[in-house]
């Protein structure tokens, strides 16, 4: 289907880690035609690849005008719940992604020493990674940038994954991510440390993406939707997002915003450095459910959360890991423990929420912040993840519809019925499980 | 015979691309043109990447961030931005470097790349303080914001407002108001009353110069309450306002001024008498000599005072005292305001009373832009604020006993980084600089 000739480059990229070996494919206009792009056309390619495959894909919105823009799409067969699962990756991952030169990138086989892929101007280059293995999250991407530079955006694992721990959690970069269903797992089953993105190509939507984009981001701010911006706002709306809140008061800095977003959902928090006199050190406050989870157990959550961080462990699951009232080293010891072997998990541990089907809920990663709750969440943030458009955002912005998404797709009112059909159909898989029917 | 062969003329790159004298108007003198530039708010800037965006699809026709006239980038720690952009400086050095003359720099005020003449080389951007002009990665050619010719793309879609395009705060009225301010002190203490500044007396009102009432205790030996008390109105003036007598009252601090009007350019101060601590000396040697000649030594070649005693209506015309003014004014041929900086001992005396200053002047580091303006330092005519530093991207501490308080810098600085502040006062909330 041309329509997406200029959303998409038109290349799907293989990395085989059992062979060392990466090529590249053309991408299917017409699969993409049937699956529109994002998760639901993850799960075609996952379809056509051995079932430990890992698909990290784009939506055709990725990186356009469209606002918050900036999602990629992790999908793969989940080793705890053993089946489809797909994680979304903010930032500037996704548009770094697409902007490297490939819309998807398939993940095949498991090398036999640690490794990373990483993508470059549509070249696809694995690189070994041999003294990795345990590195917490930070010393990772010091050692990725001294052997691969110029990479601008990484989806890394930390010692959790080694010690093949049931809490990991892949990482965007030393952020965290909303990872909560084993990807991390995955990875470290291939060995792969680390995916890295440099998109210093570009692709050229469509002209009158800017002046749609500002029209979008004035009715937004017209509606109030975009009248709370930064992390505060969201946790309070969360299950005992008050208490969390609590625990941050005054320890907030700037918000940041994913890729060309209008209402920034992450804010920086400081931490004092002990022994640094007046010297702080930080860390980006992102995933809100998991903020939420740790900060109900302790006074100290933002030690533990930049413990987990850079262990690369789930905050979220770590806050049920823990007992009420512990001192600071103590919940630092059982935190370290839950990043290695050994640690079980209970059934409850696993993500869920109130409001939400527990299947569904885990289908798209276990972390997506609840802000809305029943259908209302599964129709917009799987859309979303279809789109290529943030999950967060499409709930905050509540005035934000389906088909002021798709006018950044078309301007014909009929392509754009048509085009909502397909993403309903899609859902309607993906919701189902179902592998997705379509052929090369 | 072979006819001899006349060398032929080799085309020099001057012949090509001719430098083009920055012309510069009659208004440029007392008002100077405020070309446009972008303001960057890192307060504002949430690293969205919309400026990178917006910005590519100008300079390559499609999204491509890498491609941007504009980066930002972010402490991935504490989320402090920093945006890397073209501040189209006065006096651009990515101009000086390039090899081909590929850079001009408009009427306008704007720094473009002529892409005709640009071969890539990448000097604009070593040279660049900012390191502004971007290295496309892909193409690897030079990108460099142009302000989209006037109406920056990245200003109309930065979601946060963080971007502004401005033209500076117009604020130029504290200039003309200390122009206005010298022109009556001078018409008040030279031309209409004589004598005013070393000793003035109204009714029960008396006035003297603090360094001549300084002599006139060690010449005479005696401390006299009247004659102290009234010397010490300039000094308190001096605890409220700094060093203000200097900047706008001092009748030859004028005379200073007019004649380096006339004298734009200077021939340098001799690096053996650059030290502001001469004053001081020179202070203390008229205060000593006078206890020993027994008569105020240094208030008969005092330049203030010559001025106010022999240039009035009622002046006494001694042809001595008339040969000390133009003799001392020519030191501004060297040096701006040289006299002040290193000789004054009036200045000296009201250095040291500026010790229990009130007030104090502060170039905050948060809005500061450094290297790309360095136009504090340019105006500043003690020339206490330290352009190196400036250069090296550090806001400098200002030494308020040797600032006169013209409140020059608070005038020029375009982004409101220079301000008065109690001296108690920090230079911006968070900041430690001052």
């Amino acid at each position: 289907m041309s329509l997406y000739k200029t959303f998409n480059n038109g290349k799907i990229g293989v990395a085989d880690l059992t062979t060392q070996s990466a090529y590249k494919l053309d991408l299917s206009w017409d699969a993409l035609g049937n699956h529109v792009g994002g998760a639901a056309m993850n799960a075609w390619l996952l379809s056509e690849y051995e079932s430990d495959s890992l698909v990290l894909g784009t939506g055709p919105l990725t990186g356009s005008f469209a606002p918050a823009s900036a999602l990629l799409v992790g999908t793969f067969r989940s080793p705890v719940f053993d089946h489809l699962c797909h994680v979304p990756f903010l930032l500037r991952s996704g548009p770094e992604m697409k902007f490297s030169g490939v819309d998807y990138l398939i993940i095949r086989g498991a090398a036999k020493e640690p490794c990373a892929v990483s993508v470059t101007r549509g070249q696809i280059q694995i690189f070994p990674l041999p003294d990795s293995q345990g590195k917490p999250v930070p010393e990772l991407l010091q050692m990725l940038r001294r052997d691969v530079p110029g990479f601008r955006a990484s989806i890394v694992t930390g010692p959790a994954a080694d010690g093949y721990s049931p809490y990991a959690s892949a990482s965007i970069a030393s952020h965290g991510s909303f990872d909560k269903v084993g990807l991390a797992s995955r990875m470290a089953a291939k060995n792969l440390k680390a995916v890295l993105f440099s998109g210093i190509e570009g692709l050229p939507f469509r002209e009158d993406h800017p002046a749609l984009s500002k029209a979008t981001e004035k009715m937004l701010q017209a509606s109030g939707s975009l009248a709370n911006k930064g992390f505060l706002p969201v946790v309070r709306k969360l299950e005992d997002g008050g208490e969390a809140a609590k625990v941050l008061r005054g320890r907030l800095g700037r918000n940041r915003a994913c890729y060309h977003c209008p209402c920034p959902c992450l804010t920086y928090a400081s931490i004092e450095k002990p022994g640094a006199g007046t010297e702080k050190d930080g860390l980006l406050l992102m995933d809100h459910s998991g903020w939420a989870s740790l900060s109900s157990k302790s006074e100290d959550a933002l030690f533990l959360l930049r413990r987990c961080l850079e262990l690369g462990l789930d905050p979220r699951a770590a806050g049920y890991g823990l007992r009420e009232d512990r001192p600071l080293r103590e919940a630092i010891n059982a935190i370290e423990k839950l990043a290695h072997a050994g640690a079980s998990i209970d059934e409850e541990d696993y993500p869920s929420t109130t409001g939400i089907d527990t299947r569904t809920y885990r289908l798209f990663g276990g972390g997506i912040t609840p802000l809305s709750s029943g259908e209302a969440w599964t129709d917009r943030v799987a859309a979303a993840m279809i789109l290529g458009i943030c999950p967060v955002f499409i709930q905050i912005a509540g005035r934000l519809d389906r088909s002021d998404l798709l006018r950044f797709l078309s301007s014909d009112a009929e392509e754009i019925k048509a085009l909502g059909g397909s993403i309903d159909g899609e859902i309607e898989m993906l919701l189902e499980g179902k592998i997705p029917e379509g052929s090369v | 015979m072979e006819a001899s062969r006349q060398p032929e003329p080799q085309l020099k790159l001057e012949d090509l691309r001719p430098r083009v004298p920055e012309k510069k108007k009659f208004s440029d003198w007392f008002m100077p043109r405020r070309n446009k530039y972008i303001l960057f708010d890192p307060a504002k800037c949430t690293g969205c990447g919309t400026c990178e965006m917006i910005c590519s699809t100008r300079n390559v026709a499609k999204v491509a961030p890498a491609s941007a006239s504009v980066r930002v980038l972010t402490d991935e720690k504490l989320g402090k931005n920093f945006a890397v952009l073209c501040q189209h400086c006065r006096r651009p050095l990515c101009l000086e470097a390039c090899p081909t003359r590929a850079i001009e720099k408009g009427d306008d005020g704007i720094v473009r790349i002529n892409d005709l003449f640009c071969v890539d080389c990448g000097l604009c951007t070593m040279a660049c303080p900012e390191a502004a002009p971007l290295k496309d990665p892909g193409s690897q050619e030079i990108h460099k914001c142009d302000l989209c010719e006037g109406d920056p793309l990245c200003v109309k879609h930065c979601p946060e407002s963080a971007l502004t395009d401005t033209r500076g705060k117009a604020l130029r009225w504290i200039k003309a108001a200390r122009w206005s301010v010298q022109a009556l002190s001078f018409l008040f203490l030279v031309i209409l009353v004589v004598g005013t500044f070393c000793y003035f007396r109204a009714g029960t009102v008396e006035l003297s110069c603090p360094t001549g009432t300084l002599q006139n205790i060690a010449s005479s030996g005696t401390l006299i309450l009247v004659g102290a008390s009234s010397a010490l109105a300039l000094l308190i003036l001096t605890v409220l306002f700094g060093r203000v007598f200097c900047g706008w009252v001092c009748p030859f601090g004028f005379v200073l001024d007019l004649v380096d009007k006339i004298t734009p350019k200077k021939l340098g101060w001799p690096n053996f008498l650059k030290s502001r601590m001469a004053k001081y000396g020179i202070l203390g040697g008229a205060v000593g000599s006078s206890a020993l000649l027994g008569y105020q030594a240094f208030c008969t070649v005092c330049p203030i005072g010559t001025l106010c005693r022999s240039y009035g209506v009622q002046s006494v015309m001694q042809s001595a005292e008339l040969a000390i003014v133009p003799a001392l004014a020519a030191t501004e041929l060297a040096e701006r305001r040289s006299w002040c900086r290193y000789l004054c001992p009036v200045g000296a005396t009201l250095g040291i009373a500026s010790l229990l200053r009130l007030l104090k002047v502060v170039i905050g580091a948060r809005k500061c832009k450094k290297f790309s303006c360095i136009q504090c330092a340019e105006v500043c005519p003690v020339g206490i604020i330290d352009a190196d530093q400036l250069r090296e991207g550090n806001s400098p501490k200002i030494p308020m006993t040797e600032c006169i308080m013209c409140l020059r810098c608070v005038d020029r600085c375009p982004y409101s980084a220079a301000k008065i502040r109690f001296r108690w006062q920090k230079a911006t909330p968070g900041e430690t600089n001052a």
